[in-house]
């Protein structure tokens, strides 16, 4: 088992190290100049003069060759040292860890509302199989999976900030700031969890043990605890899994709505201004928790499955 | 019509436009920028304000963002401040000043009994701590350092007095000076903390100082009890009557209207123009767009491409051009209409530099004589088998573009509209792929329009190189008398327009909300930035 992580662990460096090579060329074959998207600011209110160009372009290296550029950053990194940010003029590694809190405050609350009503839903209309409840599920599962999260967000912020005035339309810190982003992000996510956990169920439902746990006369609610539920796990956590990673960097929307300035936003924001080392250290970032992520699921469906050994 | 009456009439104008637009019941006028009678100012309250993005860093040195300034007018003081009405300089930490004739050498006689929020006095060495250290090469400076880009050298010959040393004669100096981003910080937070740490520690003279800064969430400043060196142009002395200001910062234009129409804020900045005549309507909001200074919101012509190098194609569009629509349905006439270069809250704005107005069959006629004629029948006019085609290359916040489109177009231009992020349209800028791009900027005094009309310069986007003009520009801005350089900025404009190197459109003010407690808030010259040393809370 510690084999097994130890060696996916290593397995996540090349991959890391490809995602920043891929990300920093990639962002110098884009058009545009961070020097002149700072300086130049698109408010137009600030003029600047060719020598500040130059003198700015001199100060950030931004004049050296690509492969100069890219082995000082990578040295940097050896060092723990993801540079300064063009823009924002602090430190990159800072700013991840300002940002991250809001963004994985919002991943796991979103998570838990997806996951609950998703595996209600998904359990209720695969018990109820082709009634009138199935329908009604699904219908709401595809309204979660088809509406767009910004538009989720406003009717919420409409009914319960705006008309009701409950709730706080934005910010961070607090429950009362994190009910509404986190019912858009968990609705959204529960849509998926829904069909996939009702898919699972009506599958398991139709194997042969359950059969058998029946005939021996057990009680419904047992079989469903001990021998359908855990049957199901396993997809549904692959799926948790991959949505947790995708959450972390895909909440940008639901982020600028409710105004939380996370991790996805600082991203936003940092590819627009072209701030270099902003996005290669988010992106890196990104790309390890992910490869992180990926080895956690995988270590864990041993708790669900036995007859799954890692050697 | 003098100066003031024209900001007065600007500001009915929209008024009125919008009530046109919307036939709803008057609001109120726009909120008084002087505070009311002290009888009715209370003390207390804490102010909320919604910016759109996180300003970054709190180090004006390194800053380069401009709606930092909202909250640097609260915290810093620079030198000087220039009058919006008169666009007079007045004293804020300079009492006084003096200028050698030849106009490179500035004495600024500094105020006495300043102190920093930390304590330590403010004196002419630190106010030449501030200069050096901007202009320090080895400083990764912010574009704060522009603003101060003519000054050569900074001494200072006795405790309160500060020389400013330029390279060459700068009539522009002390508006560049009057800028949030020059307002003088502590230079001992600055030694003990460095430079990015001060952004934690940030210590300036201004009557609201830093209480905690949540990094891309909220900065929250609370009142200086020591301030007592209000300047005699601001409403009161003493304290600020706010408890507390915090900024936060909300992306969203939707969300951002709609915390202000919760109350969860008190101001909101930048409102889109299709909410406003709504929230015009609410009882429990004030909406305020006073006119900005600077160049117009228009378009920059590309004069090294074809078909925009040919003069009478760029006169053709300056006369097929309808602005009064273009500012009613864009803009739903919150920005108003212009001819002029500068808009007209500018200082040595010239109202004879209107040469065009919307007159289609005269930009017809012009195209005739030069030959260009429509001779497929496809609506779009060629000259040799070329048919005139424009590329008008935007971002996406430039609204109205198909409106250009197809007013162009009636008159025979072809207009093809490439639309681009900000760095797609500065790499389009500098390479000169576009035809016309639309630009305009904030800016106080009019000398920024070198940086827009010299040869060279990055920011000339038009690709202009036109020795006359240039020769007036650093005429003007060498200028040190204000007739004199109203009288050489006016030749600007004309130039400007007779070439048609930039075909205005709008005037581009902000539009700021608050609720209606809010009172005396003061706008800078360029209508877009606050001081909220006299701003309270009614109750």
């Amino acid at each position: 088992m510690l084999g097994y992580a130890l060696r996916r662990l290593l397995w996540g460096i090349p991959v890391a190290f490809s995602i920043a090579v891929f990300v920093f060329s990639t962002l110098h074959l884009v058009p545009g100049d961070p020097v002149l998207m700072l300086l130049g600011s698109s408010s137009g209110l600030f003029n600047v003069t060719p020598e500040l160009i130059e003198e700015t372009r001199q100060q950030y290296g931004l004049n050296d060759p690509l492969p100069v550029q890219f082995a000082r950053w990578a040295g940097n990194l050896l060092r723990g040292d993801l540079g300064l940010s063009i823009r924002i003029k602090r430190p990159v590694t800072t700013l991840i860890l300002e940002r991250i809190p809001p963004t994985i405050e919002l991943t796991l609350a979103g998570m838990a509302v997806g996951t609950l009503l998703g595996f209600g839903l998904g359990l209720i209309a695969a018990l109820k199989r082709d009634s009138w409840v199935d329908t009604l599920c699904m219908v709401a599962a595809l309204v979660g999976v088809s509406m767009p999260s910004f538009w989720f967000g406003f009717l919420l912020i409409f009914l319960f900030s705006l008309t009701l005035a409950w709730l706080p339309a934005t910010g961070y810190g607090g429950l009362d700031r994190l009910i509404l982003p986190a019912i858009t992000l968990g609705f959204a996510l529960s849509a998926v969890t829904a069909r996939l956990v009702r898919a699972a169920v009506i599958e398991v439902l139709a194997q042969e043990y359950v059969t058998t746990a029946r005939a021996k006369g057990l009680r419904e609610t047992v079989i469903l605890y001990r021998h359908v539920l855990k049957n199901v796990m396993i997809p549904v956590i692959t799926i948790l899994g991959v949505q947790f990673g995708s959450l972390l960097s895909g909440s940008v929307i639901i982020e600028a709505v409710f105004a939380r300035q996370g991790i996805g936003q600082l991203l936003v924001d940092a590819i627009l201004a072209k701030d270099f080392p902003v996005v290669q250290g988010v992106t890196l970032v990104m790309a390890i928790a992910y490869v992180l992520l990926n080895i956690l699921v995988d270590i864990s469906y041993p708790l669900f499955d036995p007859r799954i050994l890692y050697k | 019509m003098s100066k003031r009456t024209l900001v007065f009439a600007s500001v009915m104008m929209v008024v009125v436009l919008v009530l046109a637009a919307c036939g709803q019941t008057a609001p109120a006028a726009p909120a008084a920028t002087q505070p009311a009678p002290a009888a009715q100012i209370q003390r207390g309250g804490d102010l909320i304000m919604a910016l759109v993005t996180d300003v970054g860093t709190l180090n004006p040195h390194l800053s380069s963002n401009a709606a930092t300034m909202n909250i640097f007018y609260q915290g810093l003081e620079p030198l000087v401040w220039i009058d919006p009405q008169t666009k007079q300089a007045k004293g804020w930490l300079a009492t006084s000043w003096d200028v050698s004739a030849d106009g490179k050498e500035w004495t600024f006689q500094l105020r006495q009994g300043v102190k920093f929020h930390d304590g330590t006095p403010f004196n002419a060495a630190a106010a030449k701590w501030n200069f050096d250290h901007l202009l320090d090469p080895k400083l990764q400076a912010g574009a704060a350092r522009n603003f101060v880009a003519s000054v050569a050298r900074v001494e200072a010959p006795a405790e309160y007095t500060l020389k400013l040393f330029l390279k060459s004669t700068d009539a522009g100096l002390l508006d560049s000076l009057h800028y949030g981003h020059i307002g003088m910080i502590c230079p001992e937070a600055v030694k003990q903390f460095g430079d990015t740490e001060f952004a934690n520690h940030f210590c300036g003279t201004g009557p609201y100082k830093l209480k905690e800064l949540v990094a891309g969430n909220h900065v929250t400043f609370v009142r200086n009890e020591e301030y007592n060196w209000a300047p005699d142009w601001m409403g009161h002395q003493g304290p600020g009557y706010l408890n507390s200001i915090t900024w936060r910062f909300i992306t969203d234009d939707t969300t951002r209207t709609a915390v202000l129409e919760t109350g969860e804020v008190n101001v909101a900045v930048n409102l889109p123009a299709p909410d406003v005549t709504r929230l015009m309507a609410n009882k429990n909001l004030t909406i305020m767009s006073p006119m900005p200074s600077g160049v117009s919101q228009g378009l920059y012509m590309n004069v090294t491409k074809w078909p925009t190098d040919d003069l009478v194609i760029r006169q053709a569009m300056a006369w097929a051009a309808d602005r009064e629509t273009f500012s009613k349905v864009a803009y739903f006439g919150i920005w108003p209409p212009t001819s002029t270069t500068l808009s007209p809250n500018t200082l040595c704005y010239s109202k004879e530099s209107e040469i065009y107005r919307y007159d289609p069959a005269k930009a017809k006629a012009l195209l005739d004589g030069a030959g260009y004629k429509d001779t497929n029948g496809d609506g779009i006019r060629e000259k040799d088998g070329k048919p005139i085609k424009v590329l008008f290359i935007k971002e996406a916040s430039f609204l109205g573009a198909e409106l250009i489109q197809s007013q162009f177009r009636a008159v025979g231009i072809d207009v093809e509209i490439q639309e681009v992020s900000a760095a797609g349209r500065q790499d389009a800028a500098s390479k000169g792929l576009h035809n016309i791009m639309p630009g305009g900027t904030i800016s106080g005094d009019p000398s920024f329009m070198n940086n827009y009309f010299m040869t060279g310069s990055p920011l000339n986007v038009a690709k202009v190189s036109d020795k006359e003009l240039e020769k007036l520009l650093l005429d003007a801005k060498a200028a040190l008398d204000v007739k004199e350089r109203c009288k050489l900025f006016a030749a600007v404009q004309k130039r400007i327009m007779e070439n048609v190197y930039h075909l205005p459109l709008v005037v581009s003010p902000s539009t700021i909300g608050t609720r209606k407690e809010v009172q005396g808030i003061r706008f800078d010259v360029t209508g877009w930035f606050m001081v909220l040393y006299d701003t309270y809370m009614q109750r």
